[in-house]
């Protein structure tokens, strides 16, 4: 027992020290203020309060994000991953943290997951000191750090995370098929069905990128252990259908975490499939966008600059002040020292650390000029829109490949050395000069959060700014009279350094401003038809209509979209007594149109799910009851497994 | 090998580091895989030359522009480079870099292939290094692992060794980088022909490259490679063990250098002594501070402590020499003072020296095996002990040379000075031993080689010199064909007469958009640091060479004046001059002239046999 507790103790170590280093990797968002000034540093707030507008109107399943493109509104969060933005939301309307806070805080939380979830993994196979080694490297990756602080790109570093717990799982659940082996398969399952599910919904992005990836990673691991059964030299005709069987029986587990993952998130990969396409993306493809430009040359891998602009055209992006591409000196060197540290490692194992040198050099690969057809004739290629994009999924490898200089290969050794440490400290010390944070008061164009602010930035970045596919994106909105409004109702001016207190009251008073969203001026100045807003809201809007002449029509500033539903309502808050069919404007904007029927009623429009969203839900609810009868069926066939042990009192 | 149980219950492959202990048989890691790793460590040595461009360094395209030469030159095997005036033969470029780069030039063109002799020089230096290493650490009588880690570690101590560094990427210096190379790989053909235990085959074999290799230090820079020359002869015969193969070293050494000599009197039609000299050339002396100085820059040496351009030694390189050289004097000491093995320190089986199983600890990264407190160090061979003894005199007495300790001797002995353009350049001849100092600390102290300390001891390097690996570049490429410089001070890269420039600078602010224009666009290079500030004059031409339009005045940057005296060497400076055509003569512009002149006397800076260059208009229609 002393043993044990030696053991537990000295693993604790390295789980501390994990801790303890992604904690300083933390350090500069303990800064007083706000990085405004980095890539997406404002999109990550508008995003989160964007989704509060949701959840204060109850609505926890956000696809609207009613503000965007200058208050016309369109289905953000259909297309893109509502994980962080919910959880923003969580924090700013439960915990009362602020906007800015809210960020800051879910990219600490994301260092502390990815750092720990690294070192269980590669800990689960290499050892403890492999797996403290590469849960630095994964934190402190440059990249990763500039993820953070160059680009404040939130749900792209929050996907990171789900990365190694993703690989933990699939391969725990591999090695529990092992004969003999007690491990219980059940909560690698379920892990790897919460973190790909979790991947899933932070950034579909990665989630592409990812996932082929995996696959490989899977493909290999099951060749492994199928080969340790069956070996793979011996196979005959004879051989097919036990073959077969030890495919189903070793590869089940992680595919049903997979599947399982992928069922628990179908409320949004769904519907983002079926109905991402009637999103416009054209603004986000070609001119800065085109691929082709922002093509990684080889020497910015190993370049030691660093700035904070945006990439630029051409390979003088650090020259330029923008962002750097460089891969790391430390974590470099020990990936490139693990092919002698493979060399140690039984067959097995040497070839899973050969799978990710592959993954680091097609990541690799991927990024340089020489890949440009790839760019030109593969889709999937495209999904991480830059080139340089690619360094994400250079991490995983990356980190793995550095944990492995450190290997024990022998787990009953825990402690942690000397040549350990002295490694770690090497990976801080490499990225320690990259640890730095441009925190700025925000310019009237950023924040404080406001709606006046959103539309300012809106306006001087075209960003936020998407579109349904109908609206003729030459003749976009690029302002809007509710934007104005939100504008004027920013008086007095919000100071930079305005307090939450002070903040609260500006949005409220501005969201006062906007009290419909009907174009009054599309009403016919005959008198005919008369419109008042009841209330509005992120997804709905309520109107006393009176129509004197039937044919009328009443036209909403707000994007048309599947979904757009208007019904005539008994009273104010009556019951809905009859659907009225909505209406695409047939003009450049093409808005939501609501005939008017002849006579006073009370009309409610509102955003609804259409019958994919519906799907997509139901699949998931399907999906998380599977899961958690996989977890009861485990928990219950544990405990029935377990020996049972006299009970007291019983006589012999 | 030794097996243990994993979690899984699987038996645990226990190899290098176990092994590491393992006195005698083949390397658990093939050797392949270590020079894979070399190769690839070696990238960051020389991904800076991957850039789609060329560097702002001090020779600015003075090698491009020589390559174009050599490849135009009637007689090539007649040829030096000679682009600006002569430096004279010791001082000058050889031609082998040259050679070289000429080989590759079918392949990537002028630029390309003066960056692959980059590439190819820096390989050099490191493989030389990474078999001098591992020569040294005699793998007979060390584990086989313990020799090639010592060899990468030296190889890349050497690459990322931050005067190599300055002389790629801040200096430019190809011949000497070639020379670095060259020197490493005939530091090790000397000490294999001193080794060597084979046939007749290998003796003549080892002969032979000895001698090529001296004869292409000659080659490759004659002045400094009459210092290599010394130092490889003092290698030959220095004691190594036994006097054996040590006059045929001497020899092939000194057939080197009369091979180099003869080839360099052939290429060159004789021995030219003459060129011109620093001037004071003493004042260039490195001040001791400066060899530990962490700065890094861009500018020249100056003749005073002031200097831009870096001379430090490197943090890591010194550090591990200083460590590997005290760890083995104190090793000696003991085994001076306890000539009879200790009882933890048992001598293997086959009595060579220990390793690291002979200190009793089995040393596997991260296992539970128990941790030695304190530097537990093997008993060093004799033969280490006396190139380790060679290494650190080869690495003091170049160092010494070249800084403010040695002025006596200059002063003693000023015929020495004609063999070299600035004292710092000895520094260049310390860069082996040093990397092999460096490399040599795993061999002093085993447990530095197993696989953790010695991949940290690996990225130390890397780190500490990863800095430096930012060099300034350029997009402006010149023409080869056609090289402008003035004077020997500023070369014209890039000249082109362009339709209006919108946004350009306006060199004449009073100049009427109304009027036609014609606009020079230029990119000047400074190859060494001018102390005037010269005029630039810019004057549109017809047929008949008539002026039809002049602007003179000081060259500029962003639109304000950029007098010349600002310029650092090697910066590439872009600039553009519009003039204004008086109405109805735009038509009769044929050319524009441009050159520079000293605005006190009016004399102009000579540019080849000309005192101007004549840029002509491009295709009519394309003028506004």
């Amino acid at each position: 027992m002393p043993e044990a507790r030696s053991s537990t103790a000295r693993g604790l170590e390295h789980v501390l020290l994990v801790i303890l280093l992604c904690g300083i990797a933390a350090v500069p968002l303990w800064e007083p203020g706000y990085f405004w000034g980095a890539h997406d540093a404002r999109h990550d707030v508008y995003f989160i309060f964007e989704y509060m507008r949701s959840l204060d109107d109850g609505i926890w399943l956000s696809h609207w994000a009613p503000d965007f493109s200058f208050g016309y509104g369109y289905p953000f969060f259909l297309i893109y991953g509502p994980f962080t933005s919910f959880l923003g939301a969580l924090l700013v309307r439960f915990a009362g943290v602020s906007y800015t806070g809210a960020v800051e805080l879910l990219f600490a939380a994301s260092m502390l997951t990815a750092g720990l979830g690294m070192y269980g993994f590669v800990r689960s196979w290499l050892g403890r000191n492999a797996g403290l080694v590469a849960a630095v490297a994964y934190v402190f990756l440059p990249y990763r750090l500039l993820e953070v602080y160059v680009r404040a790109s939130l749900a792209e570093y929050v996907a990171l995370a789900w990365l190694p717990l993703i690989l933990w799982g699939t391969r725990a659940a591999f090695e529990a098929s092992r004969p003999g082996d007690n491990r219980s398969v059940l909560w690698p399952l379920i892990g790897t069905a919460l973190a790909y599910g979790g991947l899933m919904v932070t950034s579909n992005l990665v989630a592409l990128i990812f996932t082929p990836f995996l696959g490989l990673y899977l493909l290999l691991l099951l060749l492994n252990r199928i080969n340790e059964e069956q070996p793979l030299r011996q196979l005959s005709r004879e051989s097919f259908f036990p073959l077969l069987a030890n495919v189903l029986r070793i590869g089940m587990a992680p595919a049903v975490g997979l599947v399982l993952g992928l069922l628990i998130s179908a409320f949004f990969w769904l519907p983002a499939l079926a109905e991402g396409p009637l999103v416009s993306q054209e603004q986000w493809y070609g001119g800065y966008y085109d691929p082709e430009q922002h093509f990684v040359y080889p020497h910015q891998l190993f370049e030691p600059g660093w700035g904070f602009g945006i990439s630029q055209p051409g390979p003088d992006d650090v020259q330029q002040g923008a962002l750097g591409f460089q891969l790391g000196a430390v974590p470099l060197v020990l990936a490139v020292l693990a092919l002698v540290a493979m060399a140690r490692l039984q067959p097995a194992l040497r070839r899973e650390l050969r799978i990710f040198w592959l993954w680091l050099a097609v990541a690799i690969f991927l990024m340089l000029p020489f890949s440009a057809w790839l760019w030109q004739n593969v889709g999937p290629v495209t999904f991480a829109q830059f080139p340089w994009r690619w360094l994400m999924l250079t991490a995983v490898p990356l980190a793995i490949l550095a944990g492995a200089v450190a290997v024990s290969g022998d787990d009953s050794s825990p402690s942690l050395t000397l040549p350990t440490l002295a490694l770690v400290l090497l990976l801080l010390l490499g990225s320690y000069p990259y640890l730095q944070v441009e925190t700025l008061l925000p310019t009237p164009q950023q924040g404080p959060v406001s709606y006046a602010a959103l539309m300012r930035f809106q306006q001087s970045s075209n960003e936020m700014t998407g579109a349904p596919m109908w609206v003729d994106l030459s003749q976009r909105p690029l302002w809007s009279e509710m934007a104005e409004l939100y504008v004027r109702a920013d008086e007095p001016p919000l100071p930079p350094d305005a307090t939450p207190a002070e903040q609260a009251a500006a949005i409220a008073r501005q969201a006062a401003a906007v009290t419909s969203k009907v174009d009054y001026r599309q009403m016919p100045q005959s008198e005919t038809l008369a419109v008042w807003s009841l209330s509005l809201g992120s997804a709905h809007e309520k109107l006393w209509v009176i129509a004197g002449e039937p044919g009328q029509k009443v036209v909403f500033n707000i994007a048309w979209f599947p979904g757009w539903r208007a019904y005539i309502m008994d009273g104010e808050d009556g019951p809905i007594v009859q659907e009225i069919p909505v209406e695409r404007e047939d003009g450049p904007l093409a808005r939501v149109v609501v005939p008017a029927p002849e006579g006073q009623h009370v009309v409610l429009l509102r955003f609804e799910d259409t019958p994919v969203r519906v799907l997509g839900q139901r699949v998931a609810l399907l999906g998380w009851i599977l899961l958690a009868a996989v977890a009861g069926f485990g928990i219950w066939f544990h405990i029935w497994r377990r020996p049972r042990t006299p009970q007291r009192g019983t006589t012999r | 090998m030794s097996s243990v149980m994993t979690p899984a219950g699987r038996p645990e492959r226990r190899s290098v580091d176990s092994a590491v202990a393992q006195a005698a048989g083949q390397p658990e890691v093939r050797r392949s895989t270590y020079l894979i790793v070399l190769l690839l460590l070696s990238l960051f040595a020389w991904a800076p030359l991957l850039y789609p461009g060329y560097l702002q360094v001090h020779s600015g395209f003075l090698p491009v522009y020589n390559l174009a030469g050599l490849a135009a030159a009637p007689a090539r095997l007649h040829w030096l480079p000679s682009t600006i005036a002569d430096a004279g033969l010791l001082r000058g470029d050889g031609p082998l870099a040259y050679w070289l780069a000429w080989l590759i030039r079918p392949l990537l063109g002028d630029l390309g292939a003066i960056k692959a002799a980059f590439i190819l020089s820096l390989l050099l230096g490191g493989l030389g290094v990474y078999l001098f290493t591992r020569f040294a650490a005699r793998p007979d009588q060390v584990a086989p692992d313990v020799a090639e880690r010592a060899g990468i570690l030296g190889a890349l101590v050497y690459l990322l060794w931050p005067p190599l560094l300055a002389a790629v990427y801040v200096r430019g210096a190809l011949a000497e980088v070639l020379l670095m190379g060259l020197l490493a790989l005939a530091l090790c053909a000397v000490a294999g022909l001193r080794g060597q235990v084979g046939g007749t085959a290998w003796f003549f074999g080892w002969f032979g490259l000895t001698t090529l290799l001296v004869a292409g230090l000659f080659l490759a820079q004659p002045g400094l490679a009459l210092w290599a020359a010394v130092l490889l002869g003092l290698w030959a015969l220095w004691p190594l063990g036994t006097a054996q193969g040590r006059p045929a070293a001497v020899a092939a050494v000194l057939a080197g250098v009369a091979l180099g000599g003869a080839v360099l009197w052939f290429v060159a039609g004789g021995f030219s002594f003459g060129g011109d000299q620093v001037p004071d050339f003493t004042a260039h002396l490195v001040y001791p501070y400066q060899l530990l100085a962490a700065g890094w820059g861009f500018g020249p040496s100056t003749a005073d402590w002031k200097d831009e351009l870096p001379f430090q030694l490197g943090l890591a390189a010194m550090g591990m020499a200083i460590l590997a050289v005290v760890l083995a004097a104190g090793t000696w000491r003991l085994s001076k003072s306890n000539p009879e093995p200790a009882a933890e320190h048992p001598e293997p089986a086959d009595g060579n020296s220990t390793t690291a199983d002979s200190h009793g600890a089995a040393p596997v990264t991260g296992s539970n095996q128990p941790q030695p407190t304190g530097l537990d160090r093997s008993e060093l061979s004799p033969t280490v002990g006396q190139v380790l003894l060679f290494a650190a005199l080869a690495t003091l007495v170049p160092v010494l040379l070249a800084t403010t300790l040695a002025r006596p001797l200059w002063y003693l002995l000023p015929a020495l000075a004609h063999t070299l353009s600035y004292p710092w350049q000895l520094l260049a001849l310390a860069g082996p031993a040093l990397a092999l100092l460096a490399g040599l600390l795993l061999v002093v102290e085993h447990r530095l080689a197993l696989l953790a300390p010695w991949a940290g001891l690996v990225a130390l390097v890397v780190l500490s010199s990863y800095p430096y690996l930012a060099p300034r570049f350029t997009r402006a490429l010149p023409d080869p064909a056609t090289p402008a410089v003035f004077g020997s001070e500023v070369a014209l890269l890039t000249r082109e007469v362009q339709a209006e420039l919108p946004g350009a600078p306006v060199a004449a602010p009073e100049a009427s958009r109304d009027e036609d224009t014609v606009a020079l666009a230029v990119n000047w290079q400074a190859l060494q640091p001018i102390d005037f500030d010269y005029n630039v004059f810019v004057h549109a031409v017809d047929e008949t060479g008539a002026l039809l339009a002049q602007w003179d005045g000081q060259p500029q940057r962003d639109g304000e004046p950029y007098p010349m005296s600002s310029w650092s060497v090697g910066e590439v400076v872009p600039d553009t001059y519009r003039l204004e055509l008086a109405a109805g003569t735009r038509d009769r512009v044929a050319a524009v002239m441009l050159g520079l002149y000293d605005w006190q006397t009016g004399a102009r800076l000579p540019v080849g046999d000309a005192d101007s260059v004549l840029v002509p208009l491009p295709d009519q229609a394309g003028m506004p």
